[in-house]
């Protein structure tokens, strides 16, 4: 075994390296060389920082949603000065940026086998496959040596299914059943992302796969272009599938949906960030951008080579030409959209303010067309004043009403 | 000498001033209704007396009194007509026809009203309680010493009403003895008269854990998150509907028994509370909400208008207490475990676990069975069927037979 195991590893690590066309690229797309590796590229450090500029970090209604939780707990509250809050928040913003760590691109798990060693004097030792598994405390899951003595003789390498079976056996991992959930597969699948669960199926199938098993990339790809195709970007903006999506979209030369999209919301350095990935992607691209030029430059230069994705990019025009976002009404169909993602909505009585104490939505409501309010500023901190606020009741209904519009009428 | 039907019935039921005081009232009878089962003048013969019971007659020769003529079934009716009266009539307890209550509307014990809800209070002035329901927390029976009657009894009944979204009063109502409903309702009158407001946090449960006490009775209370529910002394629960409390937890300690001063006690701290917008006025900084299904982030509830927004270096060390610790006045209810069941350790009981033992996967299994389409339904046939085909499988060899360590062998059956 320890003469075995230096020829086992040089083997796996050959293996690696060998790296045929990528599962990433799709074949319709595929006008260019196939050597690109796509592992590498998604590590490249621009490559990542362009990928986390274009995912924005919405703590509010994305990262930070109001989730359902195991366990019921109630909320802390705490007093806190403005400086106080500034830095929770920014705790808050880094902890946000490690949820949204990017879930890593990987090839698939090569299906191919070596054969070891073959013994005909082994032949009909048993009727069944003895398999050795290295259960040492060193080998982890991905690099465990696992091999396999055939009844014939033949000693090989144990294949992805045999090895993710051996993992199991030895180091079980609770909760993960051994067969996969029907969610990821068609009819549920579609019954899931029909009510834009996207963002819970690719955590699911995260937690569920290995990002390199052939499962998980098959469904990812999926899922991602039916985001594509359904123009549902807002259901995986500021996710930690974000990166990936996009990476998978610049890869394929299929960026114009999403450029739309992000001219529609008025992001133009978003929209020059995405074409720039497109460029360190596919060095060999048409599009050139010089080292100095503006983000406008860049989307301009874009829209005037690439005349066939007119059609596609008409907010983008109309953002560039017109200086127009998407309508109001169109956003708020895709915030109402946002918030039935977010969960339950929030219908706790609005904050009071300096700003709204007199109106409407303030705490009087209705009354406050009939009563004048009066903040009193206290002097230093008070101690058992309570609220300082003064309602100031000069008359009832109509009477009130009219007083107060010749007031008004004085003023003017 | 002759004598009325009273005076003959009097000698039977008086009892002497003596008599009262030794207790013999019990002993006598009581005045039967004996004309309810002998008419007079009605006889198993039917003797016809004229005058009495047959029409006058003048004419000497008939006389004055005859033998009537008499079928079977009157013989028959009139022998047995007693026993008949006294089976109808029910022997015993009275029987009441009560509507049975659903289990929901049912008050703490029995048919009693306490604990039921007992509707809107009447209008007062012109101000109708439309939305309110009332509550009874307790009746009892108060007695009081006086020069002139002695003691005196008084019917005393605790009354909440409250409509659910925030106002809230209760009351004690008085009435003489055994109007149990007079007091009541004199109490969901005096109830609706002393409304106060309590301000509640999300519409739902109180803004921050409070201590408050009332004689011997102390009630610690705390906030809950949306969904847990009332858990708390029964008479708090209904309070706590009253005014539309949705989650709280409270632990009364002390005496549990004394109703209105656990209902003063609870009332006093929810009417103590201060909401998130006097908390931030009082102390110039922002109340911020970090919620669990938020991870916590924070988010800014009330901020001070009045006073100025202090800054980190005019904070003061009482500023930067945690806000649970700042509330509780240093006081915490007591915490028990629960006890064990007396049989926890018993050796049966302890041998019967160990005999399920081997079974303690089965139900995750069966789950995942179903989960995964093995088995459509979890009955003996359909187990039976899977096992058939899972059989048949391995027998033709379309399946491998798991063999191997810690596998048991499979021996093949012995043709006799």
């Amino acid at each position: 075994m320890l003469k075995l195991k230096p020829k086992i590893l040089s083997l796996s690590r050959i293996s690696t390296e060998i790296r045929f066309s990528s599962q990433w690229i799709k074949a319709s797309s595929s006008s260019t060389s196939d050597d690109i590796n796509v592992e590498k590229l998604f590590v490249e450090k621009d490559v990542q920082k362009l990928l986390t500029d274009l995912t924005e970090i919405d703590l509010e209604h994305k990262v930070f949603r109001p989730r359902r939780t195991s366990i019921q707990q109630r909320s802390h509250f705490a007093l806190m000065t403005e400086e106080r809050l500034e830095k929770t928040r920014e705790r808050m913003r880094d902890e946000a940026r490690r949820f949204l760590q990017f879930v890593p691109v990987k090839e698939p798990r090569e299906e191919s086998i070596q054969i070891l060693a073959k013994d005909a004097e082994l032949k009909d030792f048993d009727s069944s496959k003895f398999i050795f598994t290295d259960i040492t405390f060193d080998a982890t899951d991905q690099d465990r040596t696992v091999v396999v003595r055939e009844p014939n003789g033949t000693l090989r390498t144990a294949n992805p299914e045999e090895h993710d079976r051996m993992n199991r056996t030895y180091y079980q991992k609770p909760n993960r059943p051994i067969n996969p959930p029907p969610l990821f597969t068609d009819p549920y699948l579609k019954d899931a992302l029909d009510k834009n669960e996207h963002e819970f199926v690719l955590d699911w199938a995260c937690w569920f796969y290995e990002p390199d098993d052939p499962a998980y990339v098959r469904l990812s790809q999926l899922i991602f272009d039916r985001i594509n195709e359904s123009n549902k970007f807002y259901v995986i903006t500021s996710t930690r599938h974000f990166g990936p999506f996009t990476f998978y979209l610049a890869l394929n030369d299929n960026i114009p949906k999403l450029l739309n999209y992000f001219g529609g919301l008025g992001k133009l350095a978003d929209c020059a960030n995405l074409v720039r990935l497109q460029k360190a992607v596919r060095p060999d691209w048409r599009v050139t951008i010089a080292q100095g030029d503006s983000d406008e430059k860049i989307v301009k230069d874009f829209m005037k080579q690439n005349g066939r994705f007119r059609d596609q990019i008409t907010d983008l025009l109309a953002f560039i030409n017109t200086g127009k976002v998407k309508s109001e009404q169109e956003l708020e169909k895709n915030s109402g959209v946002r918030e039935r993602v977010g969960g339950r909505l929030d219908n706790r009585k609005a904050r009071i303010t300096s700003a709204n104490i007199r109106g409407d939505d303030g705490p009087l409501g209705d009354l406050s067309k009939e009563y004048s309010v009066k903040v009193v500023k206290s002097e230093g901190s008070g101690d058992a004043e309570g609220i300082e606020r003064k309602v100031e009741g000069r008359g009832k209904g109509r009477w009130r009403s009219r007083q107060r519009n010749n007031d008004d009428d004085k003023k003017d | 000498m002759r004598r009325s039907g009273p005076e003959l019935w009097k000698t039977l039921t008086s009892v002497s001033k003596s008599g009262q005081k030794k207790g013999r009232r019990n002993t006598r009878q009581p005045v039967r209704p004996l004309n309810r089962f002998y008419r007079i003048g009605s006889s198993p013969m039917k003797v016809e007396f004229a005058g009495l019971n047959a029409p006058m007659r003048f004419k000497e020769e008939e006389g004055l009194m005859a033998i009537g003529e008499q079928t079977e079934d009157e013989i028959r009716d009139s022998l047995g007509g007693i026993r008949k009266i006294l089976e109808e009539k029910d022997t015993g307890k009275k029987k009441r026809n009560r509507e049975k209550l659903h289990p929901m509307e049912r008050g703490f014990s029995g048919t009693q009203l306490v604990g039921q809800k007992l509707g809107a209070p009447p209008p007062v002035d012109g101000v109708d309680f439309d939305d309110f329901e009332t509550y009874c927390l307790e009746v009892k029976r108060t007695s009081n010493m006086t020069n002139v009657f002695g003691r005196v009894h008084t019917m005393s009944a605790l009354v909440v009403t409250g409509n659910g979204r925030g106002l809230a009063g209760y009351a004690v109502g008085k009435a003489p003895i055994h109007r149990t409903t007079t007091a009541i309702i004199n109490g969901m009158g005096m109830a609706s008269r002393k409304i106060f407001h309590v301000e509640l946090h999300e519409g739902r449960t109180i803004y921050q854990d409070f201590y408050a006490e009332c004689r011997n009775t102390r009630v610690f209370a705390q906030r809950r998150p949306r969904g847990f529910g009332l858990t708390c002394h029964p008479r708090l629960i209904k309070i706590c509907e009253a005014i539309g409390i949705k989650d709280i937890y409270v632990k009364v300690e002390g005496s549990t028994k004394n109703y209105l001063a656990l209902t003063h006690a609870f009332v006093t701290g929810l009417l103590n509370q201060e909401t998130h917008q006097q908390l931030a006025e009082r102390k110039g900084l922002h109340v911020v909400e970090m919620s669990p299904s938020r991870h916590f982030l924070p988010q800014i509830v009330a901020s001070p208008i009045s006073t100025e927004l202090k800054t980190e270096e005019t904070l003061e060390a009482l500023d930067r207490l945690n806000l649970d610790d700042f509330y509780g006045e240093g006081r915490y209810p007591l915490r028990k475990p629960k006890a064990l069941p007396f049989f926890s350790n018993l050796e049966g009981h302890l041998d019967a676990r160990w005999r399920k033992h081997p079974f303690r996967n089965q139900e995750s299994t069966m789950i995942r069975l179903i989960a995964d389409n093995m088995v459509p339904r979890w009955t003996r046939d359909a187990r039976a069927a899977w096992a058939e085909q899972r059989n048949e499988r391995m027998t033709t060899g379309v399946e491998p037979i798991p063999l191997g360590i810690g596998l048991s062998h499979v021996v093949k059956k012995k043709e006799d």
